[in-house]
């Protein structure tokens, strides 16, 4: 896929946020704020993003977005065990126990969950992300992404 | 410690570490404990993927919460000077994280014996950086004991 030269604008219209590039083309997606933003670690700002929606950071791509999140974990959270790191992320919920959550993600990536973020191995750290991703509701059904081909 | 001790101790950390600025308080330096006296609650709010925006389908979510009698703030720098509002909000609500174990060293259970009344929470305060933190502005916190009722002279 070719890359685009440099980041798009943002625009916020409801639950849709339309993504214009340089050459006049753009994306919309629309559906949950980490599918819309391109910020599957909900993050709030920081690490390059262009834009705001509702207080979530938007990102120019997802890209951009599953960086940030790498960022954030390997910055603020690497002295952070896992366990501690899974209550930033996905908070207490009926059916939603972070500390069962938390052990089950170090079981996955077949460590402790006491272990700190800066342990983990790129393909843990990768599996970590991902897995934050679909907690925070990356992959819902109903999100869709329309393109719009640039003014001829 | 005695609850005027208590009171004592708040009222120098807030002398030392705080600025009034537009109404709301500044709380500096970053990155040591301050102590904040507040109604220690439960809250009861939404969680992902909408933190609120689409109650429906947003995760039921429960977090402990101090709530503070004024706003607060931390020294802030937004990522773009234009986006100050959403980046530096201030808060009267403070969610509160308790350490895992071994260092939890029994604070929730502290705090589940002491829900709905007043407290000083210790900790320190960090900018909320996902909306899994839901308030702008939470403490990591080290220690909880009760507000005593000053004795009367």
């Amino acid at each position: 896929m070719a890359q685009q030269q440099s980041n798009p604008t943002a625009s916020v219209n409801g639950q849709s946020v339309t993504y214009t590039y340089p050459d006049g083309s753009k994306v919309t997606l629309s559906g949950t704020h980490p599918f819309r933003d391109n910020n599957p670690g909900d993050l709030r700002s920081g690490h390059g993003s262009i834009g705001r929606d509702g207080g979530f950071a938007i990102y120019s791509s997802l890209d951009a977005g599953v960086n940030a999140l790498g960022a954030t974990l390997t910055g603020k959270y690497a002295n952070s065990t896992i366990s501690d790191t899974m209550k930033a992320f996905a908070p207490a919920a009926d059916g939603n126990d972070p500390v069962k959550y938390a052990a089950a993600l170090a079981s996955a990536v077949g460590v402790p969950v006491s272990t700190k973020i800066s342990a983990l191995t790129p393909a843990q750290l990768m599996t970590f992300q991902y897995n934050i991703a679909i907690k925070e509701g990356y992959n819902a059904s109903g999100n869709t992404a329309t393109y719009v081909a640039p003014p001829q | 410690m005695t609850g005027s001790r208590n009171w004592v101790f708040v009222l120098a950390i807030m002398l030392c570490w705080m600025l009034r600025a537009g109404g709301q308080t500044v709380l500096e330096p970053v990155n040591q404990e301050v102590a904040l006296a507040g109604e220690l609650r439960e809250v009861h709010g939404y969680g992902a993927p909408g933190y609120g925006e689409t109650p429906k389908v947003d995760a039921p979510i429960t977090y402990w919460a101090l709530e503070l009698p004024n706003t607060i703030n931390t020294v802030c720098t937004p990522e773009k000077p234009q986006w100050e509002a959403e980046d530096c909000k201030a808060t009267k609500r403070l969610e509160l994280f308790f350490p895992s174990l071994p260092a939890n060293n029994g604070l929730e259970l502290k705090a589940k014996a002491m829900k709905g009344q007043r407290v000083i929470a210790t900790g320190i305060l960090h900018r909320s950086d996902t909306m899994g933190e839901i308030t702008p502005i939470y403490m990591n916190v080290t220690a909880l004991q009760p507000v005593q009722a000053s004795p009367k002279p």
